[in-house]
């Protein structure tokens, strides 16, 4: 029975950290903690977003969950899989999908379609699966039509979703985005953003996202933030964005909706908690 | 003064099968002493258009003139007046390269041909200018410094050439809230105590609305909407037909007022805003106590 119990949690926890601290150049004189005592839960089919100033942790955290880096102490389990196994890397690698800031630095292929079908080529997929993967892929990022194009004729935003079906077409249970529209113009953000709240929704996959942008945030159904190494909050993103002051205490913000929403409850005006879209503040003043 | 651009066209390879014509007859002008903004989507000509400032591309058609002088003519007065530009590429820390923070902020300044003194001076003072403290900082690798850092010492070498007007290309894109507001601080204080006329390049209508006191909106190469933010923001359509948003809190605003509010004018930054949703409360408070 307990057993049992054991493995139902283990099923549901995609990604669970315990104790977990990373430490750079160890025993050297720029020692310097980047994690320290992180534990923190991920679940299947949830969509977490990673808050933090430069230098908070969030990176070094998004590079051990696919076990790019080691723990220094604790311990990080990705679909119940120990990422210090070294025998384990590539089972967890395959379930894991990345994607960067930077949309130049991760297309290698010179035709959207080769380019995709890069990584499951390199996991030594059968060809005919190789085809329905990318076709398939391509289709949940919404970019069939560009399949023979080439990349650099792509905006910043088509290329970021490339980028996002590259991952996908791995068939990873979790994608990962460090920042992935810092680059991007307002309409490549927002065709980024739907892409993967779409991911989340249809295809069930994890979403971690990593951003400075608190609208981004927003739309998780969970907001982790993390100063100085540490988790400092959890919660959903109306929980965290009711409290302006103590995000901007740590050098982060809130979305411009929730600050107007502060401010007026701030002056001592009648405002409800939380308020967070448009439509809740026209509904909160406009009775 | 000014920077001006009579007709200035621009193309990419041409006579090539890629020919592309980045801009299509720009006039406009960036007037001394002001913070102007440049917005526009990808590939809406913005990069090409401020490369134009300080000559680094000739206009295929048409003429820039900075105080007056035609820059691409073969003289030493259009090289001079080439000099007064400062250029801060995007992800400008990727252009550091020096051992020192010290040597790198100082290349521009001696590939001008000061003497020694005036170089060490300067370089002082751009440090100082831009938050990273000379005795902590000087002698140590650029490479060793957090983002936020570096590109503030990458935007040091720029000004310890005392450029008289300073054109930047998303010079916040990729940093967090706090080194973004840093930065937007010590830009408008380049103006605001140096004097120096800042054109800048953003994505971000909450920066631009709270920086600008010239906007100009690209699309497809050519010039869609200038004037001052109060004008530009009203056009809401049309920066969306730009591929862009209005500041968010000029889209809450109109949605209150669609929505009956009794809001008097239009707001683009936050504290104008919620002043304005609160006159509007007082008077729905005194209309309902009569």
């Amino acid at each position: 029975m307990l057993r049992h119990l054991l493995i139902e949690v283990e099923r549901l926890d995609f990604i669970r950290c315990e104790n977990l601290t990373h430490i750079y150049n160890q025993g050297m004189e720029n020692e310097y903690k980047a994690l320290d005592n992180v534990s923190l839960s991920i679940k299947e089919g949830e969509f977490v977003t990673i808050l933090g100033t430069n230098g908070s942790g969030k990176s070094t955290l998004a590079k051990h969950f696919n076990a790019l880096l080691q723990p220094a102490s604790g311990k990080c389990f990705v679909g119940g899989r120990d990422t210090s196994d070294e025998k384990l890397l590539w089972d967890i690698r395959q379930q894991i999908g990345m994607v960067f800031q930077n949309p130049d630095n991760q297309i290698i292929a010179a035709i959207v379609e080769d380019d995709v079908a890069f990584g499951p080529e390199n996991i030594g997929m059968k060809p005919s699966l190789i085809k329905e993967h990318v076709a398939s892929a391509l289709a949940a990022v919404d970019m069939e039509d560009y399949r023979s194009f080439a990349p650099h004729l792509l905006s910043g935003g088509q290329k970021q979703r490339i980028a996002i079906a590259g991952a996908i077409a791995m068939n990873p249970q979790c994608l990962v985005l460090d920042e992935p529209t810092a680059m991007l113009d307002p309409q490549g953000r927002l065709e980024v953003m739907s892409t993967v709240k779409q991911l989340n929704h249809d295809h069930s996959i994890t979403i971690i996202n990593i951003t400075h942008f608190m609208d981004e945030a927003a739309l998780a159904d969970r907001v982790i933030v993390m100063d100085k190494g540490k988790v400092v909050k959890e919660g959903t993103p109306r929980e965290i964005f009711s409290d302006a002051i103590s995000m901007k205490r740590m050098g982060l913000d809130v979305p411009v909706v929730a600050e107007v929403a502060f401010r007026l409850k701030d002056r001592g005006e009648n405002i409800p908690e939380g308020i967070m879209t448009t439509e809740e503040l026209v509904n909160a003043l406009c009775q | 003064m000014s920077i001006n651009l009579e007709n200035v066209s621009y193309v990419y390879m041409p006579g090539t099968p890629f020919e592309r014509q980045a801009l299509k007859n720009v006039s406009l002008e960036i007037p001394e002493g002001r913070i102007t903004a440049i917005a526009g989507h990808t590939g809406s000509g913005k990069s090409t258009l401020i490369q134009q400032l300080n000559g680094l591309l000739k206009p295929s058609d048409g003429v820039v003139e900075v105080d007056g002088i035609n820059i691409n003519e073969d003289t030493v007065t259009a090289r001079m007046a080439k000099r007064l530009v400062g250029m801060v590429f995007q992800y400008a820390e990727h252009q550091l390269f020096e051992e020192t923070v010290e040597k790198d902020i100082a290349f521009g300044p001696r590939n001008m041909g000061l003497s020694e003194e005036e170089i060490q001076a300067r370089v002082r003072e751009a440090m100082n200018f831009v938050n990273l403290d000379y005795d902590t900082y000087a002698k140590r690798s650029p490479f060793q410094l957090s983002g936020g850092q570096m590109r503030r010492a990458a935007i040091a070498g720029i000004i310890a050439m005392k450029p008289k007007y300073l054109v930047l290309d998303e010079p916040v894109a990729g940093l967090d809230p706090r080194g973004r507001e840093d930065l937007l601080r010590k830009i408008k204080a380049l103006h605001d105590k140096q004097g120096i006329t800042i054109i800048f390049i953003s994505h971000n209508m909450e920066d631009i609305a709270r920086l600008a006191d010239k906007v100009i909106i690209m699309k497809q190469g050519e010039l869609l909407l200038e004037g001052a933010p109060e004008e530009v923001f009203e056009e809401s359509e049309v920066i969306l037909s730009a591929g862009l948003m209005a500041p968010k809190m000029s889209l809450i605003i109109e949605s209150l007022k669609t929505a009956g509010m009794d809001i008097e004018g239009s707001a683009y930054t936050i504290q104008k805003g919620v002043s304005l949703i609160q006159d509007a409360l007082r008077r729905k408070e005194k209309c309902l106590q009569k």
